[in-house]
């Protein structure tokens, strides 16, 4: 028996291990939404807020400033890429939309360091909310905004790597099924954007010594 | 052994580790009851955007390929439409129409007109259209109601009626094809058989008759599937919707989503997506009725802004020809 998603919400651990919740059938999901169900708006949204809020806090970190537009940026890229067909169900959702979301914060970053504002107060509420070391909070900010203006000069192929497998955990396995690409092929890509990553990380290294 | 790449702790730490603030449940509430209905509007367009998407990706096509290619792609297309008797390309037509007249994207379509995919026709109001599909399968559809055919897959072909009456007559299938009608709230999988789908989008609430003349109908409702042999309907009585599938306990969500859709929000958005639907398609007549309707039924309603602006864009968009 087909089951259809439209009861369906599923609850909101946002790590990588609820990457599937078995209460929402997505090919059904998909079929309902391209069918122009609105029914269907409220349970895509359940079962995929959570992994794109993760990605999302977790590459941007903290309130980006315009953290809630950029949740519907994903959105609308996730149905506009089901309207194209280029969700081909090789991996989960979830972990579909982790990608989407991550790019989306990526793109933001890019957006942001190329307008050459350093530091401004976008998601800097969770350091200074946070009462442990408060004398370490400026430096880890700063290691934070470094980090984040490393990988936004990468190309989006490694980074995407990167941060599905070692930021945000997915396994290696279920980056190489979004890809296409063979799991030998991911590792030796997050292989490649590791070391793009040091290579870039020493040249500044040394660039601002 | 692979060897284990070089890992960077030290940098990526920060990121997977540095403190992230947790949105509280009122938070999350409050930004699904903004997102929401932006993205029910979304989703009721979807069928629209895929629709677009299609015919771009072939204009891309077309206009990517090479002269030479494109001038031998054109002369198989010639060659093709001349030569009697011979199946359209499932990209170029998916149907042919026998009998009766259709209306597609404001052009009336007479006996002949080759249908391509993702095409949304309706009948004439005075009587039925029929078509053969180039896989072989007839339809009949009812004066008034209206259709689209949906991008096939491998296994998989599917029409999608938006309102009305057809009626199916399909011949045996393949091993593991499957022939479906798609409605707002059933879908109708085939083998081999005669059958009918009614789906009435005006009615108060949603609800598709199905009657089978003859093999095996599988229709799939929402939470529930039922098979029906010859002879045998389902959803065609005049009686109030059933009421959906048990729930497992302790699912508050599941509820209220049940509930809503029994209420008036499944009802308002049901109505707001056929407005949008004749809004698209031209008929701004019946578009206007749908939005005053959601208006003069729902006036608490969420969606009272799209409805209120949908009747501004029918006031001053120009007049179609």
């Amino acid at each position: 028996m087909a089951v259809l998603p439209f009861t369906a919400r599923t609850e909101t651990s946002p790590g990588p291990s609820a990457a599937i919740a078995p209460a929402v059938v997505e090919e059904d999901l998909i079929r309902a939404l391209l069918a122009g169900d609105t029914r269907a708006a409220a349970v895509l949204y359940d079962h995929l807020r959570p992994a794109i809020e993760h990605a999302l806090r977790r590459v941007l970190h903290g309130r980006h400033r315009d953290f809630d537009d950029l949740k519907q940026t994903t959105f609308e890229r996730i149905l506009r890429a089901l309207a194209e067909g280029r969700f081909e169900g090789r991996s989960s959702m979830r972990t579909w939309a982790s990608a989407i979301a991550a790019h989306v914060a990526l793109d933001a970053l890019r957006a942001l360091f190329r307008e050459e504002r350093r530091l401004t107060p976008w998601g800097d509420e969770d350091f200074a909310s946070n009462p442990q070391r408060p004398e370490g909070r400026l430096e880890a900010l700063a290691e934070l905004r470094r980090v984040q203006r490393l990988l936004s000069r990468m190309k989006p192929k490694l980074v995407e790597a990167l941060l599905l497998h070692d930021v945000l955990g997915h396994p290696l396995e279920e980056i190489a099924a979004l890809s296409g690409a063979s799991p030998s092929a991911t590792q030796s890509r997050l292989h490649r954007a590791r070391l793009e990553l040091r290579r870039r990380a020493g040249v500044q290294s040394e660039g601002r010594s | 052994m692979t060897e284990r790449p070089p890992s960077h702790p030290e940098l990526l730490d920060v990121l997977r580790t540095a403190p992230l603030g947790v949105p509280t449940p009122n938070e999350i509430e409050l930004e699904r009851e903004r997102l929401l209905p932006w993205l029910t509007r979304q989703v009721a367009d979807l069928p629209a955007v895929q629709a677009r998407a299609k015919r771009q990706a072939r204009l891309r096509w077309l206009g990517g390929g090479a002269a030479l290619f494109a001038a031998a792609a054109a002369i198989v297309l010639v060659v093709g439409s001349l030569s009697v008797g011979s199946a359209p390309s499932e990209e170029a037509a998916f149907a042919t129409l026998v009998s009766g007249s259709l209306e597609s994207d404001k052009l009336e379509l007479l006996p002949g007109s080759r249908l391509g995919l993702s095409s949304q026709v309706r009948a004439s109001d005075s009587a039925p259209a029929v078509l053969t599909a180039s896989s072989g399968y007839r339809v009949e559809l009812s004066p008034r109601s209206e259709m689209e055919f949906v991008q096939p897959t491998s296994t998989r072909t599917s029409l999608r009626l938006l309102d009305g009456e057809v009626a199916l007559s399909v011949p045996k299938l393949r091993s593991g094809q499957v022939l479906e009608v798609q409605t707002m709230d059933a879908t109708v999988r085939v083998r081999g058989t005669r059958f009918s789908v009614r789906f009435d989008s005006t009615a108060a609430v949603a609800r598709t008759c199905v009657r089978v003349t003859e093999g095996l109908v599988e229709v799939d409702r929402v939470g529930e599937t039922i098979s029906l042999v010859p002879g045998q309907s389902s959803g065609c009585e005049t009686v109030a919707p059933k009421a959906p599938a048990a729930l497992a306990p302790g699912r508050p969500r599941e509820l209220a989503v049940q509930k809503a859709a029994k209420t008036s929000l499944g009802e308002e958005n049901r109505l707001l997506a056929l407005a949008l639907s004749h809004e698209r398609a031209g008929r701004r007549a019946e578009a206007r009725k749908s939005y005053e309707e959601l208006q003069r039924r729902f006036p608490e309603s969420r969606f009272l802004p799209e409805a209120r602006a949908g009747l501004a864009r029918l006031v001053t968009a120009p007049q179609g020809p």
